[in-house]
């Protein structure tokens, strides 16, 4: 399996985590899928991703918004990309949507056949197994204005992930709670840092941190 | 009212249908259509001009084409609405203006008929009014040919790879033709909702600015655009929900 996940920021900051991405992709003229996770403005954050992933020289590009209605004629082209991904917003409103439209099974089943999948913030805790982490810190979460009670998501990966990370003691007193009530990793990234998982190597770009059983680790950087 | 004036009296409208005028009218309004319909696939400024100058009877192909299926009403007919009668088109034109781009950079030849009329339909198309006929069968194929042969021209003169040019048309055809275009029937309920907000007038403008965000249709101007200040609030939510509702109105 291929998966990055971002922990938050613009093109401009993401861009060693772009590099890694591109990096997976064994085609020669890849194909990415954008999918806004609310389609209100995916046009515009379509257009400022499209511009950056031209400067790797990427010329297919496929904006997918999964809110409004979608033909099995795009979604097709979709699951034959190098790349798909989920882009950051509202969490459970996202999750939701990927729910309802079926698509939860089909992006899971393409990362296990290889599909290079990322996520940027809400995208990126979308492939672990539940969405809690974007219910607290109560200072800093998304609203859950959807009413979603099964927080179960794609589950690829045996660990949770905070997005946002500000290393600050009020997020890691939350976060050290948390991993408590847990028994797997926490994996915490500031905007601009995030986690490459390359088949069975797993990699960190930036300054990241993992919460386990109440301890804070700082992770070693690529 | 220029022959009025010279000679003091009221000629019937028909006396004029030969004047140099009416042509010179007629030669820019359809200038200016075609100029608008390349402007809406997602063409640049460079790029409409080219093919304004140099390929006009290519246009004026997919023009016709164009013009079939925007022109087309529901079987269901005229129906009575609160401010007089609405005929429903059946096909959204701005959505096959946004996706057929995105989906040809991955295909070789065209989109079958039943492919495109799943994309083209609008909400308001029943399974009557969605039979191919052959004379449908070959506008779709009009369409595309004609839609093809213009972007290979565009590639051809910037010395571009057809499928780069889907993809520029890509970015800029989805925020000019994006899913939720504001119509009049949204504005009219946009407007009561504003007037019944019971907040101060800063707040009111808050909601108006950020609500312009989500409704910007120029792909020039997105750069300008302050997207970290911008915030999806429940006013602004509100209208982009009013503008989803009514999206096939008009």
């Amino acid at each position: 399996m291929r998966l990055v996940f971002y922990g938050g920021g613009d093109e401009e900051e993401n861009i060693s985590l772009n590099h890694a991405l591109i990096k997976l992709v064994r085609s020669s003229n890849p194909v990415i899928t954008y999918i806004p996770a609310c389609s209100y403005d995916a046009d515009i954050e379509f257009s400022y991703f499209a511009r950056h992933f031209k400067k790797f020289h990427i010329s297919r590009m496929i904006n997918f918004p999964v809110d409004i209605p979608f033909t099995d004629i795009l979604l097709n082209e979709v699951l034959k990309s190098d790349i798909i991904y989920l882009g950051g917003g509202n969490t459970f409103y996202f999750l939701k949507t990927l729910k309802e439209v079926g698509l939860i099974p089909k992006f899971k089943k393409y990362a296990l056949e290889g599909g290079i999948l990322s996520g940027l913030s809400a995208g990126a805790i979308i492939m672990t197994p539940n969405v809690k982490t974007a219910s607290f810190p109560a200072f800093d979460c998304d609203l859950n204005e959807e009413k979603l009670k099964n927080f179960s998501s794609m589950n690829l990966v045996d660990f949770e992930f905070f997005p946002h990370y500000k290393n600050s003691i009020r997020y890691e007193d939350e976060l050290k709670k948390y991993s408590n009530k847990i028994n797997r990793p926490l994996y915490a990234c500031p905007d601009g840092c995030g986690i490459i998982l390359d088949q069975d190597k797993i990699s960190f770009i930036g300054k990241n941190y993992c919460f386990y059983k109440g301890k804070k680790i700082l992770l070693k950087a690529a | 009212m220029t022959d009025f004036l010279k000679n003091q009296t009221k000629r019937p409208i028909k006396f004029f249908e030969h004047h140099h005028v009416l042509k010179e009218f007629e030669k820019i309004f359809e200038y200016q259509k075609d100029k608008n319909l390349l402007y809406k696939i997602g063409f640049n400024n460079s790029q409409v001009s080219l093919l304004l100058n140099k390929h006009r009877k290519t246009l004026k192909d997919f023009r016709c084409s164009f013009s079939y299926f925007e022109r087309i009403k529901s079987m269901k007919g005229i129906k009575k609405v609160a401010d007089g009668i609405n005929w429903s088109a059946i096909f959204c034109m701005r959505d096959i203006l946004r996706e057929y781009p995105q989906i040809m950079q991955f295909r070789d030849g065209f989109l079958t008929c039943d492919e495109f009329i799943e994309i083209i339909k609008s909400s308001y198309a029943t399974k009557k009014d969605l039979v191919l006929n052959p004379y449908r069968k070959q506008m779709i194929g009009l369409f595309q040919e004609k839609y093809m042969q213009l972007v290979e021209m565009v590639a051809a003169e910037g010395n571009k790879n057809v499928k780069n040019v889907l993809c520029e048309i890509t970015m800029r055809s989805s925020v000019i033709n994006k899913y939720d275009r504001i119509t009049g029937d949204a504005v009219t309920i946009i407007v009561d909702k504003i007037l019944s907000i019971k907040q101060g007038p800063d707040d009111i403008y808050k909601i108006m600015h950020d609500f312009l965000y989500f409704q910007n249709h120029d792909p020039s101007k997105i750069r300008q655009l302050e997207r970290h200040k911008i915030k999806n609030t429940k006013g602004v939510k509100n209208l982009l929900e009013i503008v989803r509702s009514y999206r096939e109105g008009i």
